[in-house]
């Protein structure tokens, strides 16, 4: 599948140990220690200018290496420049070009560490140039002037020319910041069967998403470190990327793709001071309460959700939020503990949202904790044969409720401003 | 120019007139002196006319002269007045004496201050890059006489009319005599036939001096025949030099410093002058500066020409 | 394009261009201030090829305009050769030969040589050649030595260092010309460029020297396309960097010495030439480098031709004709550059 792109034999790997680089006295990353074994994408993430790219640029001498080592079989840093890039190609965020190059010219570059002094390009050198910028998508471009090329073309003819290096490791600094989807895919596609084939992979990405889905395992570089590589999933939880990106994100799998996939919900900097905060309860799920818990936290409120499954939207929202929740297995149902705790949660808040949520046997004890909880409650929606589920007690509790003088609110807004009206009559 | 100078001829002439007369009737023995001394005294006020076309008076006899040009500088020496020449340029050379006056500055560009604190009352100047200085020279009270003669003829002129200013006519006269004179002898023995010649003044780029200069001029009275039909300083092409093919190469010293170099140039071993030997120097000082040596420069480029003729 | 037809057109263009060059150098023989019919032109050439013949013919075509045209067509080869590696080193296509002070430095040494030497032609055929070469190596290993820092050397450090460098020895060459008046004449004129009055031994020099500065660039061709892309890229496909910035910075640098040795200053050859070549052959060096040196050597060719036959006989220096055709380059270039807009 990968023709000419692999050089036949062993894969090599990429090792950094206990490596510092940075530039004349100012170091970016310390003491990083990781490999990318041959046949494995890692990726490399991280908020801007935690030194990515810095740490890329100190395999090929772009900046220094201040400590350690970082090899590819032999010590990188001591290999001459021509063996070095038959050994490692490097795709860098391309610049534009001021020399009218044709696309073809431009790739035929990429053998020039396999041709001797006197020797012009061989047909095996031709075969590579062409077959490279098949896979790339590029060979229409062939003729074209690189001056003249957008940026998502000159992205691709630059990973081309590193291919025709026919390299046993590649590193790339975000390949597809310029792509549309089609291209980026189609990049990110050829360098997993590159990576399958037996290639090391390092690359660097800002997309926290297409590094989760494409790499086999991530690192995230912050704060001048390195944190050792592991499995998207684990690496990408949402403490993680609450601590290191300072975002409030939603982390799932995805069930299409089988990957992460990441929603950010909110910046960490948005969220109020919750000096003048209440604490709020949510009967929700389903994601019936996504919106309005997201609103709530950005207002400085903390929430306390009840008892929510694992795998249930609002869940993973919940935890993204830090919202107080007690957690069910998938389809599970709340035991007596579950029930004691939800009880607890929500006799500490001012009152209590119930979301417009179906109700089942498994989650009613939540709306029966809210009822019994004695604090005001804001009933959002009607309670139809449409959500009762839990043979007519979800109605009689709801009944209940409104008996005792729990508001009805019709939409999120209504229930903020009854929220607002709770707090104030609190005083 | 021209309408003047008859007017200064006749002036002058009527003046060496008065003096002869006066030294004839005078013939007597301790009467001279006096008498003498009234005929100098009565040559001033002078009034002469300049190369720059001033009609310039001169009150009383100079007793402190400037010159701002080595030729002039040897006009005064030559007509006897070194004792009352008291500023001079450092390019003044000779005679040997002219070292140990006052310099004030160089030929381009005279030193106001230095000249001043001289306290002339006769400058003598050439017209071109002096020519702008005159009325400076005028307000410090001095009489400014230009001299600057592009012939022969003006030459003898020039002499004439610096004696006047300086009150110094009979010697003016004399060397004038003398001159003309020398000029007469170099030209019986170089005879009628001219001989074809080059005269570089500069070697790169290479320049000579063509019709209506003073060199020309000279190279005629040496009995040659410059190659050079154009007027005035002109620029050459050696392809030209190699066309016209002089007999005699000459060059000023300023110019080029060893005849033998010249056969290094590219194409000159073709030269009909340089594969003969006849390539000479000549003094820059004897055939640039229009004074009394220039006869000197004559004779010198006159042996250059007619070997023969002087024994060489 | 396939790679064949591509090889076809790099021999074709060189091709016409050699016949173009040959074109020059006939027209440059046979005009000159003394105009002389085809046939004794042709016949002097021939003479010459069998021995030395000695009518006027022999020595205007031989000794004078032979050496001459044949000197301006190597040093304009040299100079538009140095402007193709010193516009791949600066990875600007209007960089000149002169960008580092090489021409104030061999311009003092001609001046000390000059004013030191007298007036003897031998000595000054001689000495103004030493000690401009002197002056424009000189020159360009301190420009190098300045503009170096942790054994890397940065474009605009070397820019800077030599427009330092530039003002200072300009300087110094006006402070020694007030003192010797007399040799202002000689090194102006030969600060204009010229090339009247040089003779065979120019040539073997100059020729020498080009062959030898030539062979870095030709056998580098390829390493001179990527450093286009920037000093780190290069590396990472392979060039060792440093290495080739001195060697490509020295061969520019004594290819430009010789012909500044030789030929005074003579400007916009250089730039002008390898930027007008690129325009049309495209970038690669492979043909870029050839091409431009066989263009500058028409040029320089054709220069000289006018300057010698505008104003004949009298000779313009050949540095003020190639100027006033540098002046409309650049405006064509900036009429071009409005127009793409």
């Amino acid at each position: 599948m990968n023709g000419r792109l692999i050089p036949p034999g062993d894969g090599v790997p990429l090792c950094f140990r206990r490596v510092s680089v940075g530039y004349g006295d100012r170091t970016v990353v310390r003491e990083a220690s990781f490999d990318v074994r041959p046949g494995e994408f890692v990726g490399l993430v991280g908020p801007n200018g935690a030194g990515k790219s810095t740490l890329l640029r100190a395999v090929t001498g772009g900046a220094e290496v201040k400590m350690g080592d970082i090899t590819a079989g032999d010590s990188v840093v001591r290999l001459h420049e021509r063996e070095r890039a038959r050994l490692i190609g490097v795709v860098p965020q391309s610049q534009p070009s001021v020399f009218a190059f044709t696309a073809r010219a431009f790739v035929e570059m990429g053998r020039h560490a396999h041709l001797g002094r006197l020797e012009s390009l061989r047909p095996e050198d031709h075969a590579v140039v062409g077959e490279v910028m098949e896979r790339t998508d590029t060979a229409r471009l062939a003729d074209e002037r690189v001056d003249e090329l957008s940026g998502g073309d000159l992205q691709r003819l630059t990973l081309a020319q590193a291919l025709a290096q026919q390299p046993r490791v590649l590193l790339l600094d975000e390949p597809t910041s310029h792509l549309d989807l089609n291209h980026a895919l189609q990049v990110l596609d050829l360098v997993r069967s590159l990576a399958d084939g037996g290639m090391a992979v390092l690359g660097v990405f800002h997309d926290l998403g297409i590094a989760a889905r494409y790499a086999d395992r991530i690192s995230i570089v912050a704060e001048g470190g390195v944190l050792p590589p592991r499995a998207p999933a684990e690496a990408l939880d949402a403490a993680t990327i609450s601590q290191v990106f300072g975002v409030r994100a939603v982390v799932r799998t995805d069930p299409v793709t089988g990957t992460v996939a990441i929603t950010p919900v909110l910046r960490g900097e948005d969220i109020a001071r919750a000096e003048s905060g209440m604490r709020v309860g949510l009967v929700c799920g389903s994601g019936t309460g996504a919106s309005l818990m997201r609103q709530l936290v950005l207002a400085g409120h903390s929430v306390a959700c009840g008892a929510l499954n694992r795998g249930d939207v609002d869940q993973a929202v919940a935890e993204a939020l830090g919202a107080r929740l007690v957690e069910l297995p998938p389809f599970g149902e709340m035991d007596e503990t579950a029930v004691a705790e939800v009880a607890e949660s929500f006799s500490e808040v001012c009152c209590i949202v119930v979301c417009p949520t179906p109700f089942g046997r498994a989650n009613l004890p939540n709306l029966h904790a809210a009822v019994t909880s004695g604090r005001p409650l804001i009933l959002m929606g009607d309670m139809g044969p449409d959500r009762d589920f839990a043979g007519g007690e979800a109605r009689r509790l709801w009944n209940e409720a409104v008996s005792h003088g729990a508001v009805q609110a019709r939409s999120e807004a209504d229930a903020l401003v009854e929220l607002e009206r709770c707090r104030a009559e609190k005083g | 120019m021209a309408r003047h100078s008859i007017m200064a001829r006749l002036l002058i002439a009527a003046l060496a007139a008065t003096l002869m007369l006066g030294a004839l009737t005078g013939c007597g023995g301790a009467a001279e002196p006096p008498e003498e001394a009234a005929q100098i005294e009565a040559a001033f006020p002078a009034t002469v006319t300049d190369d720059a076309g001033r009609e310039v008076t001169i009150d009383a006899r100079p007793e402190r002269i400037v010159s701002l040009a080595p030729a002039n500088t040897e006009i005064v020496a030559g007509l006897g007045a070194l004792d009352r020449l008291v500023g001079v340029t450092s390019y003044c050379d000779y005679p040997a004496e002219v070292t140990g006056i006052e310099k004030v500055g160089d030929f381009m560009t005279p030193n106001l201050e230095a000249i001043t604190a001289l306290d002339p009352d006769l400058v003598l100047v050439t017209t071109g890059v002096q020519a702008e200085i005159i009325e400076q020279l005028e307000a410090l009270g001095a009489a400014v006489v230009a001299v600057d003669p592009q012939t022969v003829d003006a030459l003898f002129q020039s002499i004439r009319t610096v004696g006047a200013a300086i009150g110094e006519t009979p010697a003016a006269e004399e060397l004038v005599v003398k001159m003309e004179a020398d000029l007469a002898e170099i030209g019986e023995k170089v005879g009628s036939v001219p001989v074809r010649c080059f005269l570089e003044i500069a070697q790169e780029p290479l320049f000579t001096v063509g019709g209506d200069t003073l060199l020309n001029e000279l190279i005629e009275y040496a009995g040659g025949e410059n190659v050079v039909t154009e007027e005035g300083y002109v620029p050459y092409s050696v392809e030209q030099l190699l066309a016209a093919d002089p007999a005699v190469y000459l060059a000023t010293k300023g110019s080029m410093s060893d005849p033998a170099d010249i056969a290094g140039r590219p194409g000159y071993e073709n030269l009909a002058a340089v594969s003969g030997g006849a390539v000479f120097l000549l003094d820059d000082n004897l055939v640039s500066r229009p004074g009394p040596r220039i006869v000197e420069g004559i004779r010198q480029i006159a042996e250059a020409l007619h070997p023969d003729a002087f024994g060489q | 394009m396939t790679a064949s037809s591509e090889r076809n057109r790099h021999a074709l263009t060189l091709v016409g261009l050699a016949i173009a060059l040959a074109a020059a150098i006939i027209a440059g023989v046979a005009f000159g201030a003394v105009s002389l019919p085809p046939g004794e032109v042709l016949g002097a050439v021939s003479r010459a090829l069998s021995g030395h013949g000695s009518t006027l013919a022999d020595a205007l075509v031989v000794d004078l305009r032979l050496p001459r045209v044949l000197l301006a067509a190597l040093v304009g080869a040299s100079l538009a050769l140095a402007g193709v590696l010193y516009q791949a080193l600066f990875k600007n296509p209007l960089a000149d030969p002169y960008i580092l002070g090489v021409s104030s430095g061999a311009g003092l040494g001609a001046t000390l040589s000059l004013s030191l030497l007298g007036t003897s032609y031998l000595a000054r055929a001689v000495g103004v050649p030493l000690g401009a070469f002197a002056g424009a190596l000189l020159t360009m290993l301190l420009v190098v030595r300045l503009a170096s820092r942790r054994g890397r050397l940065d474009p605009t450090s070397l820019l800077l260092a030599g427009i330092a460098i530039s003002y200072t020895l300009s300087a110094i060459t006006s402070f020694v010309l007030v003192f010797d008046r007399e040799s202002m004449t000689s090194v102006v004129y030969w600060m204009m460029g010229g090339l009247g009055n040089r003779s065979w031994e120019h040539v073997a020099t100059l020729g020498a020297m080009l062959a030898a500065g030539s062979m870095v660039p030709l056998l580098f061709h390829r390493e001179l396309d990527l450093m286009l892309l920037g000093d780190e890229r290069a590396g990472q496909l392979g060039v060792a960097v440093e290495r080739f910035k001195l060697l490509a910075l020295g061969s520019a640098s004594l290819v430009v010495a010789g012909a500044v040795s030789v030929s005074g200053l003579i400007g916009f050859v250089g730039l002008m030439t390898p930027h007008m070549v690129r325009l049309v052959v495209g970038p690669r060096h492979r043909l870029l480098l050839p091409a431009s040196a066989l263009a500058g050597a028409i040029v320089l060719v054709v220069a000289d031709l006018l300057a010698r036959i505008v104003l004949a006989p009298v000779e313009i220096p050949v540095g003020i004709v190639t100027a006033l055709a540098g002046g409309p380059f650049f405006v064509w270039l900036l009429v071009r550059k409005e127009r793409s807009r």
